[in-house]
């Protein structure tokens, strides 16, 4: 391979001048258009001010100093922040990406963003009295904090990526199930922050933009400081160390100088996603014609040009195509995530195959293979938790009942108050239980699949397509809970699932193809969900979001059904595939040197996944972590082969679930939290442990 | 051999399920528990509640104390806001509201509720009916417990058509218990869908007589308020009501378009709405920015009084150019109403809402 074309060799072979020149007439051509569009920019605005009066403003001749007022007042901030923005994420993801040497690798994965929006979120919920000048500090005080708590759990900057993207990802998810819990209970208090939650650029003023511009310029000098080490870090380890990179330190203070970064936009901008790993991304893919740019001093600069003209470009094509007072309803957020997930699904096609095994990160595979007995004595244990978690299901609640009710219930012979709440509370614990179990189940099938410790049904973008099915019925005038909703959920599920599939077939299926082509499909889903919701009810948090976070409040038998019916197609024959699941979880090439038809076996596999995800749906609304910490939980109590894994991860998931919607449904009642959000915040904090366990 | 400290946990896991399992035997004592508990809900009124209940002995509406109108009896049909029928043997008595609107027209019928959801929340947010003490708390108004609902002995629950979800109310009706969908605004014209959604509980309290009495007296207010203001002659009758929302560097401006009940009270005192921009169907709200609030010429800015833990919106706004040249901030012409005014409520706010619009123009 020439030097050209490997990105390592590239980044550490001097220049030599005609690259220079090369390189240096991408940088200010990315400039100038980065001046045109910050110009067009500039000619939009919801006061109608256009062209002509922009003009008459640098002849001298806006006598009422009006021009002026909106132009310092209003479309400079918009626009200062918009490049500030951009700028600080492209660097941020560039240095991120680096570091961790995956190309999928973003300010979001350490949680600074969801620090930031839970800060925010919180300070707003409970009342507390923050004076204006320091309500940006706020924002950036939760994101610093979150990534340190990150930091901290995943053994220090230095640390592995692997155990950063991991400890990084389960804390993004219990702090988004924090927040969203906060919003979906100080309703009043946290009015308008729905919004929020997906970026703005509308800004109050210059104020926010002098505070966090020194910050950012600081990290990004910083960040070129490091350029050099950062090109011999992409040697590998090992290699980069033999050449005198203190490798650890070099990758502890790129990891600081992102979350700094990321906190600084976060304050200027709200939580706005996928730039962070949209323009790094572009930037390499640019660098198979410009190698130049495998080199960081070039590269983080452009991955900052290429960031503010994403950010500017979009909120500059959506304003001319709505309108400026149309666009305001779509959060910037929404517009760059859209875009991203689109770039992304292109490169993730454009992704040469792995090849051979990725290596089974999996947290708990070096377990030790576990005696029957052992396996047994476990089956027996977790079935028994079940019954007992089932019967605490029924009993508790705003009315504690007594085992004596149930019984008179089941007669037929209870006073009306019990029989009330138990024909309230029973179709509950049984969805929660079956939701539970079936999730579970289909996050067994999909990490032996994708061989990703991080693999769970929502990640090939089956929850997302739910969502996006159930906002449309709602937001389209049906009631939420009618049979209409649920067929479309399911519907947008499946469709969702195919179109993953399909995208990420190439003459077959790579795992890690479809793990990022499902990433990217979820993040259109989540983009479509949030702007068809902010759409219907632009300030208020959509009463759908208790159900888009999972809750099994209003179900009734006849929602429950449709999963047991789909349990028993499934079950049996999963129970079939069960070696063929040992086998496909090792890697890609044992299953065929076992005699077993790989691609037909992963499409059944997978089907059978994302219609038990899809028709979880029905039964308990959206739901997240239970597809993925019930198969690590029962990988570490029973070894990994499926025969064993199964039950007891079914179970697991059932006891999961039907605990937290027991939980949510006690604690504060008469108030209740969803299913879904206690899960994530009792789950995250045992992922978090079970990943400690592991070795680095 | 087991050692020591497992078989401790042993034994004290033993213990605790067996002594779960003898507190879990047995059965409720229903007779005991039949009168509903009500859980410590309706907090005394807030400061922000300190302003005169509007329906007091000196306000616009006749108070209940004084109220001699009569409650009618007999069988009641409705039809409700979903076109559905519904049918009760006598008006109800014993009535559970779910959305804050329906609370307040409830209490200027001189009914109290049962059961409210988010009682805490209605006595910060709505000062217009203050909230009596023994009102049983059912949870949030997007999902109210069904289980404290049907333990507060419910004759009638008020829910509003937009929200909650009706397929968990068809379990109320499985045990009979009626259940009342009221329109929550209407943006074609929420004064009369206010009306409407009052006059609905009216009649399901038999309590039409009162409904006519406090619908008469509003009328004569909202005339005598635009009198008032048409007798200072202010400098100009254009207005725009906005609330809006500061985090970190952002902001989002929420004014009160056509066909929101803010603004339409406003155009009934005689004053003109400047805000025409889009707004949504069901409230009539709109989206700004700061720039967008220079399209609205000179018209005068009233703001929410009711603040929130980072204080007055406007001294966000303070020192942004585009807002320092507005002719109503020049002119100090930026008023912000009395707090506690809740903007989508019955008639009393509407009360509320008049007075201080007078208070702003002719202060």
């Amino acid at each position: 391979m020439s030097v050209d074309q490997d990105p390592v060799a590239a980044a550490v072979t001097p220049l030599r001048g005609r690259r220079v020149v090369g390189a240096g007439a991408v940088l200010l051509g990315l400039t100038g258009l980065l001046v045109v569009a910050s110009a067009w920019h500039l000619t939009q605005g919801t006061s109608g001010l256009g062209v002509s009066d922009l003009l008459r403003l640098v002849t001298g001749g806006d006598t009422t100093g009006q021009v002026r007022d909106v132009v310092v007042g209003s479309r400079l901030p918009r626009l200062a922040a918009g490049l500030l923005v951009g700028v600080a994420l492209g660097v941020a993801g560039a240095l991120l990406q680096s570091v961790a040497r995956n190309p999928i690798a973003s300010p979001d994965t350490l949680a600074v963003t969801a620090g930031a929006y839970v800060a925010v979120v919180a300070v707003a919920a409970f009342g507390v009295a923050v004076p204006l000048w320091a309500s940006g500090l706020v924002a950036f005080a939760g994101g610093v904090l979150a990534a340190g708590l990150v930091l901290a759990m995943a053994g220090g900057a230095g640390t592995s990526t692997s155990r950063l993207v991991l400890a990084g990802s389960a804390v993004a998810l219990a702090l988004q199930s924090a927040t969203a819990m906060l919003l979906v209970l100080f309703e009043e208090e946290t009015t308008g922050l729905f919004a929020w939650g997906s970026g703005t650029l509308s800004q109050l003023g210059l104020r926010a933009f002098w505070q966090a511009s020194p910050v950012v310029l600081a990290c990004v000098v910083g960040a070129l400081l490091l350029a050099r080490r950062l090109d011999l870090l992409g040697l590998g380890d090992d290699g980069a160390a033999s050449l005198g990179v203190p490798v650890r330190a070099t990758r502890g203070a790129g990891v600081l100088l992102a979350v700094l970064l990321t906190a600084a936009a976060v304050t200027l901008a709200g939580p706005i996603g996928f730039i962070g790993l949209v323009a790094p991304a572009l930037v390499r893919l640019a660098a198979r014609w410009a190698p130049a740019f495998h080199r960081h001093a070039l590269l983080l600069p452009a991955s900052g040009l290429v960031g503010a003209l994403v950010v500017v470009l979009s909120d500059v094509v959506l304003r001319a195509w709505l309108g400026a007072a149309a666009a305001i309803e779509i959060p910037t957020g929404v517009t760059t995530t859209l875009l991203g997930a689109v770039v992304l699904v292109v490169l993730a096609r454009r992704m040469r195959d792995a090849g051979s095994s990725r290596g089974t990160a999996r947290a708990g595979a070096r377990a030790p293979s576990r005696s029957r007995g052992r396996f047994v004595v476990v089956l027996v244990v977790v079935a028994g938790v079940t019954v007992g978690a089932v019967v605490l299901g029924l009993l508790a609640g705003y009315t504690w009942l007594r085992t004596g009710d149930v019984a008179l219930w089941l007669g037929g012979d209870a006073p009306p108050f019990v029989a009330f709440a138990l024909d309230e509370r029973a179709p509950r614990v049984a969805a929660a239980v079956v939701g539970g179990g079936a999730l579970a189940l289909a996050g067994c099938l999909v990490q032996a699949t994708c061989r990703n410790p991080l693999a769970e049904p929502g990640i090939l973008g089956i929850t997302g397509g739910a969502g996006v099915g159930a906002v449309v019925v709602v937001t389209a005038g049906g009631g939420s809970g009618t049979p209409v909703l649920l067929g479309a959920a399911v519907v947008g599920g499946l469709v969702a699932f195919a179109l993953v599939y399909l995208v990420s077939w190439r003459g077959g299926l790579d795992s890690d193809r479809i793990v990022l082509v499902g990433v990217g499909v979820s993040a259109v889903a989540a983009g479509l969900t949030t702007y068809l919701l902010l759409r219907s009810s632009p300030w208020d948090t959509p009463r759908l979001y208790t159900w888009l976070s999972g809750t099994t409040y209003g179900r009734s038998w006849g929602q429950v059904l449709p999963v047991v019916l789909v349990l028993l197609v499934v079950v049996p024959v999963v129970v079939a595939l069960r070696r063929e699941l040992d086998l496909l979880a090792v890697d890609d090439d044992t299953p065929r040197l076992a005699g077993v038809p790989l691609e037909r076996a992963r499409l059944v596999v997978l089907t059978a996944a994302a219609v038990l995800s899809a028709t979880c749906v029905v039964a308990v609304g959206v739901v997240g972590f239970v597809g993925l910490v019930a198969p690590h939980a029962a990988r570490a109590l029973v070894g990994g082969r499926h025969s064993r894994v199964l039950p007891v991860a079914v179970l697991l998931g059932a006891v999961l679930l039907s605990l937290a919607d027991t939980l949510g449904r006690t604690v504060i009642a008469p108030a209740q939290v969803p299913a879904g959000l206690v899960v994530a915040l009792i789950g995250a904090p045992y992922f978090v442990w079970l990943l400690a366990r592991t070795r680095a | 051999m087991t050692s020591s400290p497992l078989r401790r946990a042993r034994t004290a896991v033993t213990s605790l399920l067996l002594l779960g399992g003898l507190a879990a035997c047995g059965t409720t004592d229903s007779g005991a528990d039949a009168t509903p508990n009500p859980s410590g809900s309706s907090a005394p009124a807030s400061e922000s509640a300190e302003a005169a209940a509007e329906t007091g002995p000196d306000s616009a509406l006749t108070g209940c104390a004084d109220d001699d109108t009569a409650t009618a009896t007999g069988p009641v049909s409705l039809t409700d806001a979903l076109g559905r029928t519904v049918e009760l043997d006598q008006p109800a008595q014993r009535v559970a509201v779910l959305e804050w609107g329906q609370t307040e027209s409830l209490l200027t019928l001189c009914v109290s509720p049962v059961a409210v959801a988010d009682p805490e929340g209605y006595t910060t947010w709505d000062t217009a009916e203050p909230l009596p003490e023994g009102v049983a708390d059912v949870g949030t108004r997007g999902e109210p417990n069904l289980d404290a609902l049907f333990r507060a002995e419910p004759d009638l629950v008020v829910v509003e058509a937009s929200g909650g979800d009706e397929s968990a109310l068809q379990q109320l009706a499985d045990y009979d218990v009626p259940v009342l969908a009221t329109a929550g605004a209407d943006a074609a014209d929420p004064v009369a869908a206010m009306s409407e959604t009052f006059d609905l509980i009216a009649q399901a309290t038999g309590r039409q007589e009162r409904a006519e009495v406090v619908l008469d007296e509003l009328e004569a207010h909202l005339d005598a308020s635009a009198d008032a203001i048409a007798a200072a002659a202010p400098t100009t009758t254009s207005f725009v009501y906005f609330d809006g929302y500061v985090d970190g560097g952002n902001v989002a401006l929420r004014p009160f378009g056509q066909g929101s009940f803010v603004g339409e009270v406003g155009e009934r005192l005689g004053l003109t709405n400047a805000w025409t921009g889009k707004v949504d169907e069901l409230y009539g709200l709109g989206q700004s920015d700061i720039e967008g609030m220079s399209t609205v010429g000179d018209a005068v800015l009233l703001r929410t009084g009711t603040y929130n833990e980072s204080g007055d919106l406007t001294e966000a706004l303070e020192g942004n150019p585009v807002w320092e040249a507005l002719p109503a901030v020049a002119e100090d012409r930026s008023v912000a109403f009395a707090p506690g005014i809740w903007t989508f409520g019955g008639p009393a706010s509407a009360v509320q809402l008049a007075d201080a619009y007078v208070a702003a123009f002719s202060g």
